[in-house]
């Protein structure tokens, strides 16, 4: 695109661009990689060249085809597009709000979203929960929940918002809120298990802590669905945040619509952390650690922050998955377990060195 | 380009902040508004390319309303630089191609590529265009403000006090810079500021404001003591230095 004419600052800035794209490849790379080792890890390990086969050529040659197609690659798709859209929102979120602490955890919106998914499944019986493995809970009407789960981390996007325009809160205001929602929507979970038959409480239990084993091919589809047009939407809005990132007015004085950027960008944000919740439960930090570590390797602008906080978002949730499926073999963790232990040190870490955007 | 205000009333809710404030930039290149605090400078601007809606009056650009444009026409023809300069974890070059929005329709063109390059190489800024924000002084965090509404390419700048947070030398070249902008590409700059007397030395014309209303509107030659004292409520002298007005405080 750049031609490196007779201009020094044009060529310089061709190579500092080419540097960015060159780590949002390698970055393809890992995560192809990346796929291949989680698809042939875990209870059964099955050999590289054979899992190379299996998901190159589709014929049900090898012995292994079933957990290859049934299991493993299901949940290490799921992996990857729960964190591709956690970490996208949260990279989203942070230059809405002008807050460098803000994700869909910790801002209150990923314990909203659970809440209303177990609401959903309980009051509305949109599933049916049976708490033999993995596969604790059934949604029976996966957009009912989703639609659920979608407004109860609407209402505490909304809250948010408001508190973010009305009382231009700083980030630490905000964030204390979002404890304070967290609390009140676990509260609200925990009123929901009292109710519960031991049955019911041990599927809710267990859907606190998110599992991309849980996620079938076709709630695959639908994350993938949801989570794709939300990424097309933030991406055709990369110059908007570009621009919000110069303050609020210097991006309104370039012709961006500000309030509805920051509505939609809010929106689609809940949109996809419900998404992800409503199928494989809460998992957080990643929201807010993958944008964190892609701004120190790519910079905030946000033509390649995006692309990379997405990458970011899927090789941190599929490695983590990787780390919890092996840990403890041959017992399974919930990866969301693996990623708090992983992101409280980290979140201090950003709370110490300054958090700085 | 003229920027022509005729009779701008905004409040907010009760508080009206401008009263019927109208003025013509007419020939001169930088028109001040000068004014004490409250007074409704930062709001005139805001209201001249609607970051803020005015409840009343009209803003026109050659005779043409401001009103009926989308909030891309109007950052094609008026740039605003805010007062508060933002940093980040992003290059000088990235922050003045933002000045391109209005004319981006996805991604980044040659014709973009070269209007960047081309303001960079002008304002000296080529040693600068590959550094990060956060690294820059307030100096040169203004300067790429500046540079960025020089991007966008309008036939009109507006500055909410450009020079506000700079020490002498970097005021001087902002200032001058601005003088050569508006002669050379025909720009028309509006902008507020409290130095009086960096003001009369630097731009062409002045309009004071005083509750929101226009109480004196004036070229260099036309300035008096008694305008200051009017709109400040301080007895101050006004010497002529090289036919440039100075105003110290009167014992």
């Amino acid at each position: 695109m750049v031609s490196t004419e007779a201009s020094p600052t044009l060529s310089g800035y061709g190579h500092y661009v080419a540097l960015k794209r060159f780590i949002i490849i390698v970055q393809l790379f890992m995560l192809m990689v990346l796929i291949v080792i989680s698809v042939s890890l875990g209870s059964v390990n099955i050999p590289f060249f054979d899992t190379l086969n299996i998901l190159l050529t589709p014929k049900d040659i090898s012995r292994y085809h079933s957990i290859v197609l049934g299991v493993r690659l299901p949940q290490t798709l799921t992996a990857i597009v729960a964190g591709s859209g956690l970490a996208v929102s949260g990279a989203v979120m942070q230059i809405i709000l002008q807050n460098p602490l803000g994700s869909p955890f910790t801002l209150g919106l990923s314990n909203a979203a659970a809440f209303g998914a177990a609401f959903s499944v309980m009051i509305l019986g949109t599933g049916v929960m049976h708490s033999t493995g993995a596969d604790a809970i059934t949604i029976m009407a996966p957009y009912k929940t989703t639609l659920s789960a979608f407004s109860f981390s609407l209402i505490s996007a909304g809250i948010i918002l408001a508190l973010a325009r009305i009382k231009k809160a700083s980030p630490e205001v905000m964030l204390l809120t979002g404890v304070t929602l967290n609390s009140l929507f676990v509260a609200g979970t925990m009123f929901l298990q009292y109710f519960a038959d031991d049955v019911q409480l041990a599927a809710m239990v267990f859907w606190t802590f998110g599992d991309a084993g849980r996620a079938s091919w076709s709630e695959l589809g639908i994350m993938t669905v949801v989570t794709l047009a939300a990424i097309c939407y933030f991406l055709f809005n990369k110059w908007h945040y570009n621009a919000l990132n110069m303050g609020d007015e210097t991006a309104q004085g370039l012709g961006v619509p500000v309030d509805r950027v920051r509505m939609m960008g809010m929106v689609a944000a809940s949109l996809v952390t419900a998404v992800s919740i409503s199928f494989i439960g809460v998992i957080s930090f990643v929201g807010l650690v993958a944008p964190h570590i892609t701004r120190r390797l790519v910079g905030e602008d946000y033509r390649f922050f995006l692309p990379a906080s997405i990458l970011t978002g899927g090789l941190l949730l599929l490695s983590s998955d990787i780390v919890a499926r092996l840990i403890l073999a041959p017992r399974v963790l919930p990866v969301a377990i693996l990623t708090a232990f992983l992101g409280a040190p980290v979140f201090i870490y950003l709370l110490i060195t300054g958090y700085r955007r | 380009m003229t920027l022509n205000v005729e009779s701008l009333r905004f409040a907010y809710k009760e508080n009206t902040v401008l009263h019927d404030v109208s003025f013509s930039t007419g020939d001169a290149g930088i028109t001040a508004v000068l004014g004490p605090n409250g007074s409704g400078k930062t709001t005139l601007l805001r209201c001249i390319n609607r970051i803020l809606k005015p409840q009343g009056g009209r803003v026109l650009l050659d005779d043409k309303p401001v009103d009926k444009l989308t909030g891309k026409e109007i950052a094609k023809s008026i740039a605003y630089v805010a007062q508060k300069t933002y940093s980040g974890n992003i290059s000088v070059f990235d922050a003045i191609l933002l000045g391109r929005i209005p004319h981006i329709s996805a991604n980044v063109s040659d014709n973009d590529m070269a209007v960047t390059n081309d303001v960079i190489e002008r304002l000296d800024m080529v040693s600068l265009s590959l550094r990060m924000l956060n690294e820059l002084s307030g100096g040169e965090l203004q300067k790429v403000s500046i540079a960025r509404a020089l991007v966008q390419q309008t036939s009109l700048i507006l500055l909410d006090e450009p020079t506000a947070a700079l020490d002498l030398k970097n005021q001087i070249d902002i200032l001058k810079l601005l003088g050569e902008i508006t002669e050379k590409n025909q720009i028309k700059v509006l902008l507020s500021i409290h130095d009086l007397n960096t003001a009369f030395r630097y731009a062409d014309q002045f309009i004071f404001l005083k509750n929101g209303k226009v109480v004196g509107f004036s070229d260099r030659w036309g300035i008096t003591a008694g305008m200051i004292e009017n709109v400040y409520n301080v007895s101050v002298d006004l010497r002529w230095f090289d036919d440039i007005p100075v105003i110290t405080p009167a014992n």
